[in-house]
């Protein structure tokens, strides 16, 4: 019985107030496919910036000193043509000294934040042909010209003639400077040898 | 929006199907409340959450996977303070991999295989009501007759469960007139073990639900 005055009161309510049915609700969807494409990532060096020990006396007092520039190539190959997005992770959240989408290299004993580092790219190859890094600040949605890879931010590339379609790529290279930088010593405690502890991973986005 | 209905079936009823009331010798009253109140809910990217491809060998092959979580901007505006709660129907009902109201499906792969699941979270602590300073979630199991004690944790949306917000923690009273809200919510996705899907065909994630409010 319950059933059968709700068939039949939708009809009424349809003729009465179309609006306020249409409004008191909203979709939810969740899709996507399996397949058995996949593309494989990789960075040379073994993705490893290694800066070795730089002294206090060399570092700015008072505002960030650029302590290394390191080239690696990023490759990434795929199984057959794929819609991807690199989406990157920073395993030292919030310890970025600057900008929030910088990637931070750990705390000192203080709890000052360090420095940070930040990965330009210079150059990308698409299936052998030259294209421009983009970047995508909502998820994919819509793309502009970025050639960093930027926290918070995915990054993929597009036709050196758009930068606001992203094309599908099998095969790509992107050239990556990573560059390190350590904050003002005026805002360090530095009494004791402090790691540079960066730690990031880029992770492919099929879609 | 149940009494909503039940108001408005009277005159179909009685037009309709004369006989089937004329032959029953019970009173049949018909209450409800019609309500100026509006509330419209909406959710981010048009509430599409889409994962794009997903390799098979990022897939468990003997246990779940759980994909990684996505969040959308949810906000209810309503044309003046009023008391609402939520649901959410399932629009894939029986196709989840876990029977429970919190969790809804996939759909079924090429074989009838259930997909997977995902949920759909509300956080008070990424919840903000009016111009509280704090928010509390509380739900009810009984279609709003009672509440539970409100708190500050994350709750997944039910499909028959009401999920409604207050400005008291430890509170039973149920939610407080509302009439702009806005939060973060998580969809949470797993997939099952790929031993259990046919994966010699395509295989489409198709989750469908709406999400609604209830005039209290």
């Amino acid at each position: 019985m319950k059933k059968y005055f709700a068939a039949l009161s939708t009809t009424a309510l349809i003729c009465v107030a179309p609006h306020a049915l249409a409004a008191s609700n909203t979709p939810l969807k969740v899709t996507g496919f399996i397949t058995p494409a996949a593309c494989d990532i990789n960075l040379s060096r073994g993705g490893l910036v290694d800066i070795g020990k730089k002294s206090v006396n060399d570092l700015h007092p008072t505002s960030n000193t650029l302590v290394d520039t390191t080239k690696i190539q990023l490759t990434m190959a795929c199984s057959e043509t794929m819609p991807f997005m690199l989406n990157p992770i920073d395993h030292r959240p919030n310890t970025a000294a600057g900008a929030g989408d910088y990637f931070g290299v750990g705390l000192t004993p203080d709890n000052e934040k360090l420095g940070f580092f930040d990965i330009a790219i210079t150059a990308s190859t698409a299936d052998t042909t030259p294209v421009q890094a983009i970047g995508s600040s909502d998820g994919g949605a819509t793309w502009a010209k970025q050639d960093r890879i930027k926290l918070g931010n995915q990054s993929s590339v597009a036709a050196t003639s758009d930068h606001a379609t992203r094309i599908e790529v099998k095969d790509l290279t992107m050239d990556l400077e990573i560059k390190t930088y350590i904050a003002g010593t005026d805002t360090l405690t530095i009494d004791n040898e402090i790691p540079i502890d960066g730690l990031a991973t880029i992770e492919v986005w099929y879609k | 929006m149940k009494n909503h209905f039940a108001a408005l079936s009277l005159t179909g009823l009685i037009g309709l199907v004369p006989h089937a009331l004329a032959a029953s010798s019970d009173e049949l009253t018909v209450k409800g409340l019609i309500t100026p109140l509006a509330c419209t809910p909406s959710l981010s990217n048009s509430g599409l959450v889409e994962f794009g491809k997903i390799p098979r060998r990022d897939l468990n092959v003997d246990k779940r996977t759980r994909l990684r979580d996505q969040t959308l901007d949810f906000s209810i505006q309503c044309s003046a303070p009023g008391r609402f709660a939520l649901l959410m129907r399932d629009d894939r009902e029986g196709s989840a991999i876990v029977n429970s109201q919190i969790y809804y499906g996939l759909n079924y792969d090429g074989s009838g295989n259930k997909i997977g699941l995902y949920s759909l979270n509300f956080n008070p602590e990424n919840t903000v009501v009016d111009d509280l300073s704090q928010v509390f979630s509380t739900d009810s199991t009984t279609g709003g007759a009672a509440w539970s004690t409100s708190s500050n944790r994350a709750i997944p949306i039910a499909a028959r469960s009401y999920l409604g917000f207050t400005d008291r923690a430890g509170s039973n009273a149920g939610p407080i007139a509302i009439r702009h809200l806005t939060s973060r919510v998580i969809v949470e996705t797993v997939i099952a073990p790929t031993s259990e899907l046919d994966l010699s065909t395509l295989v489409q994630l198709d989750g469908s639900a709406t999400l609604e409010i209830v005039y209290l």
